[in-house]
């Protein structure tokens, strides 16, 4: 920047100086016959007033010898021009230089974004749950999310970082390298991390974009932490996306646990991968897709202490093949004078089925199927504000009966920029079975950079 | 339903007064200022009550306002990528209203001293790759090519890279200039130079006929060649806007879509859509 003003500023004083004879001629006193010369013809005038001047001077005289006075003045002119001109071709070359470290900063982008929260329940209380380990009150502040996330756009690669910083201490939630294809009109990326599983539409929506505070039950229940470790292909052509991966399948959320230490960490429990992919297409105001999740593992993890401190302990696996369907479409129209209203629908169903392990004989009555839905509306109103609804249900068995939870939430979302959202949301579930008092409000703020 | 009323009160503080009626901001491709600055003068004339501020900063510089919501209009002389359709998308439910305003068939400049009267698409890939680096290997002198471009930000870096590159990296001898009447600028100085950028700056400079392909006639950028397409760089200039042009939007879309609108283009030294 200082270079740049450096150079607009030598930029000018050169012009300066090569205007400088022009305002040195209008300040020249004009001869008796003329009026005092206007700005536009300074320079002719003041050669026409030298020509007049030549008569007097006698007929062997050079032009140089005529103007002893000029000729020292013109060439220090051309030698202070020179070493200017020197000058700024150094500050060009300096200016490149800088330009080049400026260009290969602008491959680096930093974001993130905050999101402060009040949350109040119905269901709240103090103390404990029966569990004896699960906080039982609910009305509280939080910061839900604090979200750093840096990108490098590198020559045919991308570095992708991002970490979540609240309360409960600092979580890797995607780290992502990155081949980018720059040569087929596939745009294919290939990457090797923890991302996001290509699956659906909610799951891969940004949590900043997102207008509800969550994804719907149906999502949590089966892609609890949204992530997992593998192997990730996606591609584009024309309207056509495509994003597929091979994962460990045990996600990011370790729920297997021992003595409250949780089992596998960050270790994948067994030796399957599992595949999950999305085949989509994208009209423009039209979107949609389908998706399939794949994969086999430990559904549930059983270790039963000895019974002395010296006995070895029992681990027992119930090994299940994972089967997870999916479709979702995304509909946006421009409601003229109001704002765009999008429309969006989702439905996945999913299949835990036991199976044989290590002799042991799949127990088919521990079988689970779930089914789910949802459907979003979001209509903005201007620039500043909009609406929300959704409505998502999910049946967590479907061989059994009257255990279905339909969900129902809506608020205002407000927008005091790009930078800043607001939102209040209220979200009343209705139990198939016995109903629960479990309405919540959840005011929130949002701040991204 | 006391929480939900406060709540609604809390948002019409947050919300600052939308878009002040009788204002309207244009922001983007610097190809473009000083079109739009020409229609906004001749529009507020006929309209004292509105105000029309028209900035540059590039079509990406220009799209990124759109989003951001900082600009009612976003001038471009490129179309919008999917990632950028895609951010509109997530934050205003609408992929945008893209309305073509004016053509343009984007130019190879080359000083005036230089023989070189056309070149091919092939040859000017070769060349703003880095693979051509001397005149005399397309006939001309013996001298080494000075490379003039632009920033990535800008539309005209952009479409060129498509089109002429066909997505192949630009030279890293190319100099990135900040706007098009500075490439026109330092190729008008430069004798072995070589630019581009749009019909409207060509001014001292000599503007090369493009050959699509070797084979090929050479196609000069003018009014006939550009309006039926026949130029390999004629492309469109654009409005964009987040939804259906309504109000003090559309009142000045319609004006700049009209003969008066249109004549102000053919002013400027660009083309009119008919």
């Amino acid at each position: 920047m200082i270079r740049a003003m450096a150079k607009i500023a030598l930029t000018l004083s050169l012009s300066l100086f090569l205007a400088a004879p022009a305002a040195l001629a209008q300040t020249a006193p004009p001869t008796t016959a003329e009026t005092a010369p206007t700005a536009d013809t300074a320079t002719n005038k003041a050669s026409t007033d030298a020509s007049s001047a030549a008569p007097a001077q006698t007929a062997g005289q050079s032009e140089a010898e005529a103007t002893p006075a000029t000729a020292p003045a013109g060439n220090e002119m051309a030698a202070r021009l020179e070493a200017l001109e020197a000058k700024l071709a150094g500050l060009e070359e300096a200016h490149n230089a800088t330009d080049a470290s400026v260009s290969a900063l602008k491959r680096l982008k930093v974001s993130g974004y905050i999101q402060g929260r009040y949350e109040h329940s119905e269901a709240s209380a103090n103390g404990l749950k029966s569990d004896g380990k699960t906080v039982a009150n609910t009305d509280r502040f939080l910061v839900r999310r604090a979200r750093l996330k840096t990108v490098y756009d590198g020559v045919n690669a991308e570095y992708l970082l991002q970490i979540d910083a609240t309360g409960d201490g600092v979580t890797l939630k995607d780290a992502e390298a990155t081949f980018v294809d720059t040569w087929s009109p596939l745009n294919i990326r290939l990457t090797l991390g923890q991302f996001k599983v290509p699956f659906g539409y909610e799951l891969l929506q940004s949590s900043a974009d997102r207008e509800m505070p969550e994804r719907a039950a149906i999502v949590r229940a089966y892609f609890d932490g949204e992530r997992d470790r593998g192997l990730r292909l996606t591609a584009r052509y024309e309207f056509l996306r495509l994003a597929v991966a091979l994962i460990n399948g045990n996600g990011v959320k370790d729920t297997a646990t021992y003595k409250s230490t949780a089992l596998y960490g960050t270790n994948d429990p067994n030796k399957f991968k599992d595949f999950s992919g999305r085949l989509g297409v994208d009209f423009g105001t039209v979107t949609g897709g389908v998706s399939a999740y794949l994969g086999r593992g430990p559904m549930s993890t059983t270790v039963t202490s000895g019974a002395t401190s010296t006995d070895p302990v029992t681990i027992s696996y119930d090994y299940k093949r994972r089967t997870r369907l999916g479709a979702d479409v995304q509909a946006y129209l421009d409601v003229p004078e109001v704002g765009g209203l999008a429309l969006k629908g989702e439905i996945i169903w999913g299949s835990d089925s036991a199976i044989d392990w290590n002799g042991v004989p799949s127990n088919p009555a521990t079988n689970v199927r779930k089914l789910g839905w949802i459907v979003t509306a979001v209509q903005n109103i201007g620039d500043y504000l909009g609406v929300v609804v959704r409505v998502d249900q999910m049946d967590p068995n479907t061989s059994k009966d009257k255990d279905k939870v339909t969900t129902v939430g809506g608020g205002l979302l407000g927008y005091a920029s790009n930078n800043l959202r607001a939102s209040l949301i209220y979200q009343h579930p209705i139990e198939e079975g016995t109903s629960v008092s479990d309405d919540s409000l959840i005011a929130q703020l949002q701040a991204k950079f | 339903m006391r929480l939900i009323t406060k709540f609604t009160l809390f948002m019409g503080l947050l919300a600052p007064i939308a878009a002040h009626a009788g204002s309207l901001t244009i922001k983007g491709s610097d190809t473009m200022v000083l079109l739009g600055q020409r229609w906004a003068e001749d529009y507020m004339k006929k309209n004292p009550s509105t105000t029309v501020q028209v900035t540059g900063g590039g079509s990406g510089t220009g799209i990124s306002a759109l989003i951001n919501g900082t600009t009612d209009i976003c001038q471009a002389s490129r179309a919008m990528k999917d990632a950028e359709k895609e951010k509109l998308r997530d934050r205003y439910a609408t992929t945008g209203t893209e309305i073509p305003v004016a053509r343009d068939g984007l130019s190879v400049y080359v000083n005036a001293a230089n023989p070189i009267k056309e070149l091919s698409l092939d040859q000017l890939k070769l060349i703003f790759t880095g693979k051509i680096t001397n005149w005399k290997e397309l006939g001309g002198a013996d001298a080494k090519i000075i490379l003039y471009s632009r920033e990535n930000s800008s539309g005209t870096y952009v479409f060129f890279k498509e089109h002429v590159l066909k997505n192949a990296d630009y030279s890293s001898r190319a100099q990135s200039m900040p706007g098009t009447a500075a490439v026109v600028n330092a190729v008008a100085k430069e004798k072995n130079s070589i630019g581009y950028g749009g019909a409207a700056f060509a001014k001292g400079i000599r503007v090369l006929s493009v050959k699509k392909d070797d084979t090929s006639a050479a196609i000069a950028p003018n009014l006939a060649h550009v309006q039926d397409g026949t130029y390999p760089l004629a492309r469109p200039l654009f409005f964009y806007v987040r939804n259906k042009p309504a109000g003090d939007i559309k009142s000045f879309v319609d004006w700049v879509l009209s003969k008066e609108g249109q004549d102000i283009v053919t002013q400027v030294g660009y083309f009119p859509l008919k």
